[in-house]
């Protein structure tokens, strides 16, 4: 039998089914449209090794070397993939494509263009100027006027200062609206009474916690000030020079994760600048408005990319398959300062290259995808960000840092029909302000936490709560989840949250103690490894280590409490989100947001 | 400290069993272990955390051996695992019964007196005022006229019968003080919720009177237990009979343990069940309020043979609480089945395949009998206990409703039970009631219907419970309730596909069930061919691609429309029942009652 594959190297992949079998006497699969078929034992076999997608010559040596399979036996396997393909229990990207064709067209969502291009800022005025200027020019060479929209989280001294450069630069005639505290505040008042939330909790979304800056707070403010159009989101320090190749455009990668990107480090900026030359040639705005908002289908049957699937698991072609699938962000990944603020320990240990103990040493780093790559939106860590706000989006988290990690999780737990797309560009990150150096590896190692930043409680959090997998859990139930969590007894509350900690820590250790015994790994990697786990044991039995580190520096001995009641307030805030969200499109629909921004600024 | 020697002597003959506990990856094959009673954690061996696996079912080390001779065909030797068990025991992770006993027994020398408990109301929900209820109150009476006892009898009835009630309670006499709540009652009462909560006109009547042609007996539980609020009642079915047997399968023993359907002893009748099993003399009230507001620590102190059929963390946490109370205290019934699903007399343990399944005689008598009686196999002790025709209620408590469903509401309130409140713990007594139903099915009957019939809604609400239960660490009632609502009204489609997959699951457990529990036994030539066509029914309907609804809801034009909109309801009733509660508090407080004296 001749099987109508492009070639073996073709990627397939299973399509998402559920499989029962009972002693290899019953086994059928229900397709995720609804179907059942009974299947044979060799083509329940074949669909299961193909949840990840692979090639039929892995599929044979796995077959062969750790099945144990006969010759006669590996003859079954390309009728039996024949089988599965007709039945449309398994894809490669030309049954995809075909599948998406035979599928009742979507209706086409408009092409958009970002205009809008909204700063958060915080007392650096040096950044927002020079982040203007650039932002300016690259406006002109590609023939865009952005509307510039400054979210000002700084205190007074540095707000005059920015409202000063604001004014200048207005006069250069760059169209440039100030979003301050003061215009903020009333904003979150108008707010809370449309959408008949409480005040206190729509402070909350907006500023944070009380005294204190909160770049998800102002992120919030922004957001909400742009629903119901796309924008583009830019951190003051992120510099419009981009690096990259075009011809990676064609193709888009669908991913599970963001396990592709690929990180280059350097030991200072000098060694990263004369390694990577940005693309002068390129306006990556046109990209991203490219990809926001469309669906896979679209983007394989009408933009004409290429899909590639390798690596991808069932369950987000599951994701993809959905009718309602879209591209809600589109980020570009950085060249420059790491915005990390910890050494990646987990990309070192788990990277294959020699050079894997320069991730701990150093932070000038080129973070690249090697094509666009789409995935669930669970990744989004970025200071260059275009958002289709045409539908809700999640909330940004209003406290500390982590804010966008926060806010891809919850969209990915909310919104199963939601994605992100990482361009294969990478944009200039060049923070004013010095970063602090690592120390040598051994004693990075030893001070290793990856539950140092407050975030990290949060996430936790939300990953106890989360609900079932299977199904989409609505803000409102999440946001209920967290506050019966915060609320919980002390010791049940301790319970869950040690519980989350454990688990995800014994995730890392999984891979960690994987890494160790590879017969590849050499000595000293090895000691660095075995230093590691023990590092991780350690803090597995310090108490309660997902309070992170920050928070007790911050809060000391209020830690806990402060812990629970912010955790409570975002629960609040997930409930009331829809809420809000509603309320701030009927405020730009009245005409009182543009009337807000516009007025004198602060 | 404890002596070793003495602790060797026990690892080999006690039966032991694991404390709770997570364990993760340590590196090198190590485990991190996590003692989530004391909070302690160690790094164990792969091997000793297998132990502590296999002990989360109470196991001595020579079943042990035995289970292990099953699975790999050869047995090892005692020696090679007595070091390591010994050792696990002297750390804490293993504890023998009786350590475990003896832990509670000097909490309960620290106790203080409480206060003893007064079950203050009968309640009795029913179809009509008819001579099932005659009957019930005649055998009611005795428990009545013992020790001058007085308290009020609460009629609840799904028609507006209560001149027939009135006539009914003028022949009582036992000093009662008789009440009533009709549909009319029922109305007044969510009128006042309407007027004076948040509370909606649709949601009120769901809970309490549903516009629907068919009873819903859960409607007239949740009047009862609102009418009851802050009080200790007793409700009881009047298709009931007070004649207290205990069944001679029955034994002494206290057992703890959570949800566990082989705690319970099914068995089917070939004798009359009206006589089956000795009877007992005790008054009825008297021996549920033995045990309501008991402590944990009171009760373990108290049983002269403690067994311990399984502690998961919830039940742990109950047991471990200082403030935990027995909340609910249930009887045993015999008579009518009184459930379809037969896969409940296909749990059984590993091994001990009832008799009914291993002999010809046997399964043709089972498949014949009329009647079942269904008793605690101890005193049973959790946090869960199965549906009783009679169960004595504390509603100071904060206690879910009951799903206004036409069957097994009352299992499904113990279930959310269970979840809600971790600081109440239920009784299961070994002692039956006699549960006499105008009609009777043989139990044959029941298990082809099991098998051929669809789910009912009840059935669904507990398989999107359990299923709840897997993906969340909040587990309480009313969050179930904004879930189940929430995830209908977010996304639609996707749940419309998860209950697709809920049902298959069902099924399918059904199929593993029936093939696993009997795998490799010698049965009976008609039991196998009937296990044979069970088989076959199971497959079809798991290759069938048209979805289920429950069958409440089949035959309708919008079956699946209807279904989530009931589903919808039942999560906001959920979310909202402390409401309810709340409000039926200060209806009492101001002076008014949902029922009427009838006389």
């Amino acid at each position: 039998m001749k099987l109508e594959i492009p070639t073996l190297k073709a990627f397939w992949l299973s399509a998402p089914a559920t499989l029962r079998a009972i002693s290899h006497d019953f086994i059928f699969l229900k397709s995720w449209t609804g179907t059942r078929h009974q299947i044979t034992k060799v083509e329940s076999m074949v669909w299961h090794f193909f949840q990840r997608a692979q090639t039929i010559q892995e599929a044979y040596q796995v077959f062969a070397q750790d099945y144990f399979w006969t010759q006669a036996d590996l003859d079954l396997l390309e009728p039996a993939l024949e089988r599965l393909k007709q039945l449309g229990l398994i894809h490669n990207f030309s049954t995809l494509h075909a599948y998406w064709r035979t599928e009742a067209t979507l209706p086409k969502i408009n092409e958009c263009k970002l205009e809008t291009l909204v700063i958060p800022t915080c007392n650096r005025p040096q950044a927002l100027n020079t982040s203007l200027c650039a932002w300016g020019a690259y406006g002109k060479k590609w023939g865009r006027s952005f509307h510039f929209i400054i979210g000002d989280d700084s205190n007074l001294e540095n707000a005059k200062s920015n409202r000063s450069i604001i004014f200048e630069q207005r006069k250069s005639g760059l169209m440039i609206t100030y979003f301050g505290r003061k215009k903020r505040q009333r904003f979150s008042e108008e707010l809370a009474s449309r959408a008949q939330v409480d005040p206190a909790i729509c402070n909350f979304a907006l500023f944070g916690i009380e005294g204190q800056a909160s770049c998800g707070g102002n992120r919030n403010s922004l957001m909400l000030s742009c629903v119901d159009q796309v924008f583009l989101s830019v951190d003051d320090d992120m510099i419009p020079a981009f690096y990259g190749d075009k011809k990676n455009d064609s193709i888009l990668e669908l991913k599970d994760n963001h396990a592709s990107m690929r990180s280059t480090f350097y030991p200072d900026r000098e060694s990263l600048l004369s390694a990577v030359l940005f693309e002068e040639n390129h306006d990556v705005i046109k990209s991203m408005e490219a990809f926001l908002g469309q669906s896979p289908q679209s983007l394989s049957l009408d933009v004409g990319k290429e899909l590639q699937l390798e690596n991808a698991h069932t369950t987000t072609l599951a994701r993809y398959l959905r009718p309602q699938a879209k591209v809600s962000f589109v980020m570009a990944s950085t060249a420059g300062d790491d915005y990390v603020r910890y050494p990646r320990m987990m990309d070192a240990f788990l990277t294959t290259t020699k050079d894997w103990s320069t991730k701990v040493q150093h932070r000038e780093v080129l973070l690249q995808f090697p094509n666009d790559t789409l995935m669930p939106s669970s990744f989004c860590i970025t200071g260059f960000i275009g958002l289709d706000a045409r539908k809700r989006l999640a909330s940004f988290f209003p406290t500390l840092r982590g804010e966008d990690s926060l806010f891809g999780l919850t969209e990915y737990i909310t919104n199963r029909a939601s994605f992100g797309l990482n361009l294969s560009w990478a944009i200039y990150h060049s923070p004013v302000d010095a970063r602090p150096s690592y120390a040598d590896l051994k004693t990075e190692i030893l001070k290793w936490n990856p539950w140092d930043e407050p975030w990290c409680f949060f996430k936790l959090a939300l990953l106890a709560v989360q609900g079932h997998a299977s199904i989409p859990t609505s803000h409102y139930a999440l946001g209920s989840s967290l506050v019966h969590l915060a609320k919980l007894p002390c010791p049940d509350f301790i319970q869950i949250m040690e519980e989350a900690f454990l688990n995800e820590l014994g995730e890392i250790m999984v891979l960690l103690d994987y890494e160790f015994k590879k017969p590849s790994t050499d000595a000293f990697k090895k000691e660095c490894l075995s230093l590691a786990m023990d590092r991780l044991n350690q803090l597995a039995r310090e108490p309660m280590t997902w309070l992170t580190v920050e928070i007790k520096k911050l809060k000391g001995a209020e830690a806990f409490a402060w812990s629970k009641e912010c955790l409570e307030n975002y629960g609040k805030l997930l409930m009331a989100w829809p809420d809000l969200w509603s309320a701030a499109s009927a405020l730009k629909k009245s005409g009182w947001t543009r009337r807000l921004l516009e007025s004198e600024d602060d | 400290m404890p002596n070793i020697s003495d602790m060797s002597a026990a690892v080999s003959n006690s039966v032991l069993f694991s404390t709770e506990f997570l364990a993760i990856p340590a590196g090198g094959g190590d485990q991190l272990v996590w003692n989530q009673t004391t909070g302690e954690k160690e790094i164990l061996s792969g091997q000793d955390v297998e132990i502590l696996r296999i002990c989360q079912r109470p196991r001595s080390i020579s079943e042990h051996l035995d289970s292990m001779e099953e699975d790999w065909g050869y047995r090892p030797e005692w020696s090679e695992f007595q070091g390591m068990w010994q050792d696990l025991v002297n750390k804490g992770w293993l504890l023998s019964v009786e350590t475990f006993q003896q832990s509670f027994n000097a909490k309960a020398a620290t106790e203080s007196a409480k206060k003893p408990v007064h079950i203050s109301a009968l309640t009795i929900p029913m179809r009509a005022v008819g001579p099932a209820l005659v009957r019930c109150l005649k055998s009611v009476e005795p428990h009545m006229q013992e020790n001058g006892r007085k308290m009020e009898l609460i009629l609840v009835s799904e028609q507006d019968d209560v001149d027939a009630a009135r006539e009914v309670v003028g022949n009582m006499t036992c000093d009662m003080e008789p009440r009533w709540i009709g549909p009319r009652e029922r109305e007044v009462f969510i009128r006042w919720l309407v007027k004076e909560t948040t509370l909606s006109l649709e949601l009120c009547a769901y809970a309490l009177k549903p516009d629907v042609p068919e009873i819903k007996i859960g409607a007239l539980r949740n009047a009862q237990l609102l009418e009851c609020v802050d009080q200790h009642y007793l409700s009881t079915d009047d298709d009931t009979v007070w004649d207290l047997r205990r069944p001679r399968t029955s034994s002494e023993a206290t057992i703890l343990g959570g949800f566990e359907a082989a705690l319970w002893n099914y068995e089917p009748l070939t004798t009359e069940a009206l006589n089956y099993g000795e009877k007992v003399a005790s008054n009825i009230f008297e021996r549920h309020e033995a045990f309501l507001g008991k402590s944990a620590s009171e009760l373990i102190a108290a049983a002269k043979t403690l067994k311990i059929y399984g502690l998961d963390l919830t039940l742990r946490k109950s047991l471990n609480n200082p403030h935990s109370r027995v909340g609910m205290s249930v009887t045993g019934y015999r008579g009518d089945a009184a459930f379809t699903d037969f896969s409940t007399l296909l749990s059984f343990p590993k091994n001990e395949i009832p008799p009914w399944f291993q002999e010809s005689s046997a399964y043709q008598s089972f498949l014949s009998a009329q009647e079942v009686s269904v008793s605690g196999a101890g005193l049973l002790c959790g946090n869960f206990c199965a549906a009783g025709m009679g169960m004595a209620l504390d509603a100071t408590a904060e206690l879910p409703p009951f799903p206004p469903l036409h069957r097994n509401e009352d299992g499904l309130f113990q279930l959310f039970l269970q979840h809600n409140q971790q600081r109440l713990l239920s009784v299961g007594l070994p002692e039956t009631l006699y549960h006499k139903r105008q009609e009777t099915r043989l139990l044959a009957h029941t298990y082809a219907e099991s098998l051929q019939a669809d789910p009912s809604m009840d059935k669904w609400v507990s398989l999107l419970f359990h299923s709840y239960q897997e993906g969340s660490v909040v587990r309480d009632t009313s969050s179930f309730g904004i879930w189940l609502r929430e995830s209908i009204t977010h996304e639609p489609e996707s749940m419309t596909k998860y209950l697709v997959s809920i049902y298959d699951q069902y099924i399918w457990n059904a199929r593993t069930t029936l093939s696993m529990a009997f795998k490799g036994k010698q049965l009976p030539a008609v039991f196998r061919s009937d296990l044979n066509k069970a088989t076959q029914i199971l497959e079809e309907k798991l290759l069938n691609s048209t979805p289920v609804w429950p069958r409440e809801f089949q035959g309708r034009a919008e079956p699946l429309t209807d279904f989530l909109k009931e589903l919808c309801l039942l999560g906001e009733l959920l979310e909202k029942w402390p409401l309810f509660l709340a409000a039926a508090r200060h209806h009492k407080q101001v002076g008014q009652r949902l029922s009427v004296a009838l006389r």
